[in-house]
């Protein structure tokens, strides 16, 4: 039951990582980062519950890492206000600007 | 009483919070430069406090009710001490550069307060003692470095840059949670000393390295090794100079992380890791000097040279686990040597660094242009400045009498121990073509500087002012100290390598 359930949250990881890397939309990608969040959290979640007792310091790990990772995606999506004032559009393909 | 380790991270965080009072109380009395001047006094007493806590090492704080396997431990060693007052310098001096280069900015109040975050979290990490306080630590100063270098966001460049290197060390910190979480549950701890003790008595097996893969790319991805150094060059460009100079400072803890983990969990007589990385290490140095040369922006150039030093690093991390692996501890001088030259050149990176992009700052306050033909002859009309930058330049270069040659000597004759080994004597090779054409370019750069005739946009160029040449002059001097008193720091690092290894 314990390898099932490490089975699937390493699948979301995987899911999370390929919708980072596929979609062109920014929103879609700060998703991606969110949902790859989630997983790390149902992970420490599992690990902690491995011998049949609750891991209270698993789960406190978890708490702190929700915090983080909503600071981290309202950083996020205030830089994407930014992107979307100076090019007009929330989309990978028109960050390209820099280069040499 | 409270416990000595706790003295920095307190004035930090406390003048965290009054930081925007001060301000307040700043424009009322219509001198708001008192902010810049509070927050660079906090730096320096900080530093003070943690160079006073050198003879008491080794220090440790615990929350009284949890003991140390299970709740936060705080835990001072000479290797700590090493990276805060490293840290420290640079951050200390960017605070007295922006009192005069971030003027020209408003909303100062918060970039003064996000650089005493960033430190905070510097400070605490390097103090930390297990892996989640790491991580927490590791994401304050992420978090602030995002926000300081997309900082005048009225630049698109800024903007560009910043949200390219949230995206890159966001994923790469979160696939380093995986891995810890991982590890949390093999072991059942995540405390640094415990850890060790549980992790040795296991077989090596494939979780493991599963769980060494996820740090090192985590991790890597925020030191700029080549697969993921995509963010750094737009990074550098989008981000005020001084940040960029203590971005070089990010680079070397996220390096540091890598190299705690693996060395204080996984030991690496057991493991067999020092080939990833040597070749991560390899790439690096190659891809970085070979995009560096074709750069014509200056802050692109020193962008990918980071890499190519970062190569340095990882080579030499590299070779150094390798060696003890393969021929155990009769090899051990080698192993120590490669890992010296690791920390020195840690050192001359981040001070050398540090100076170069100030002194671009300088420059480019000057000319207003930060192509690298624009700094031609610029010795004739600011001489402070590109004196520190020559030094600067000629270090990072490896030119014989100063620092950094002898840390890139001491990671290459480690990796010239055994020359039967085809691993090492590909490294070797690599090693020494990268380092003479590294040195190509730096010296191209300063020959710009130093013995072309003045520019067209370079003529009108002044001497900055002393809030701006102090800091550069104060770090060549630094950087000039440490090639006259080699000993000295070597003496320093090999203290702080044996607190590592659990020494004291």
């Amino acid at each position: 039951m314990y390898t099932i359930l490490l089975f699937f949250t390493f699948l979301i990881v995987c899911l999370s990582i390929y919708c980072i890397v596929s979609k062109r939309n920014m929103i879609k990608t700060v998703l991606g980062v969110e949902i790859l969040t989630a997983s790390i959290n149902l992970n420490f979640v599992i690990v902690g519950a491995r011998d049949g007792y609750v891991d209270a310091l698993a789960q406190s790990f978890a708490i702190i890492s929700i915090a983080i990772g909503a600071c981290v995606a309202a950083l996020a999506l205030a830089l994407i206000v930014n992107v979307y004032r100076h090019y007009g559009k929330v989309d990978w393909d028109v960050v390209r600007r820099l280069k040499w | 009483m409270v416990n000595q380790i706790l003295y920095p991270l307190i004035l930090i965080f406390v003048s965290v919070l009054i930081l925007p009072l001060v301000s307040k109380v700043g424009d009322y009395l219509k001198f708001p430069k008192i902010r810049d001047f509070f927050a660079f006094i906090v730096l320096a007493v900080s530093m003070l406090l943690i160079v006073s806590m050198i003879p008491y090492v080794p220090l440790s704080y615990h929350l009284s009710i949890f003991g140390p396997p299970f709740g936060i431990e705080l835990y001072a060693s000479m290797m700590s001490i090493y990276l805060a007052l490293l840290s420290i310098t640079i951050v200390l001096l960017v605070a007295f550069y922006s009192i005069k280069y971030m003027e020209v900015d408003n909303g100062l109040d918060k970039y003064y307060t996000l650089i005493l975050t960033l430190s905070g979290g510097i400070v605490g990490l390097v103090f930390s003692q297990d892996f989640f306080t790491l991580y927490v630590f590791w994401e304050l100063i992420c978090i602030s470095s995002y926000t300081l270098v997309s900082f005048r966001k009225y630049r698109w460049q800024a903007v560009e840059g910043g949200i390219k290197y949230l995206l890159m060390s966001t994923i790469g910190s979160l696939i380093a949670l995986y891995g810890i979480s991982m590890l949390y549950g093999v072991a059942g701890t995540l405390n640094f000393a415990s850890l060790s003790d549980i992790i040795v008595k296991l077989q090596p097996n494939i979780s493991l390295y599963f769980i060494i893969v996820t740090i090192v790319v985590g991790f890597g991805m925020s030191s700029a090794i080549v697969p993921f150094h995509s963010w750094i060059p737009d990074a550098y460009v989008g981000a005020p100079n001084c940040i960029a100079s203590i971005s070089t400072v990010i680079l070397k803890i996220s390096a540091f992380n890598i190299i705690r983990s693996l060395i204080t969990v996984f030991n690496p007589t057991n493991y067999n890791y020092g080939p990833i990385l040597i070749c991560f290490g390899l790439l690096s140095l190659t891809f970085g000097n070979f995009l560096a040369i074709t750069q014509k922006d200056i802050r692109r150039l020193l962008a990918f040279s980071s890499v190519s030093n970062m190569g340095y690093i990882f080579t030499g991390f590299g070779v150094a686990s390798y060696i003890i692996y393969t021929y155990g501890y009769f090899l051990s001088y080698a192993f120590e040597m490669a890992l010296i030259g690791v920390f020195l050149h840690m050192m001359n990176h981040v001070f050398g660094k540090g100076l170069l992009f100030m002194t671009v700052g300088n420059f480019s306050v000057q000319t207003k242009n930060y192509s690298i033909n624009s700094l031609e002859g610029l010795v004739k009309k600011m001489p402070l400045s590109s004196f520190s930058a020559a030094v600067g330049l000629l270090g990072l270069a490896g030119v014989p009498p100063l620092s950094g040659f002898w840390s890139k000597l001491f990671i290459i004759a480690s990796a010239a121990t055994v020359l039967s080994d085809p691993i090492l004597l590909v490294t070797l090779s690599l090693l020494v073509f990268n380092s003479v054409f590294d040195a190509a370019y730096y010296v191209w750069v300063f020959q710009k500087i130093v013995f072309r005739p003045v520019s067209e946009k370079g003529q009108s160029a002044t001497e900055v002012s002393v809030f701006m040449w102090l800091p550069v002059v104060v770090l060549a001097t630094l950087l000039i100290i440490i090639t006259i008193r080699l000993d000295l720091f070597i003496t320093f690092v090999r203290a702080a390598l044996w607190s590592l290894f659990g020494g004291v």
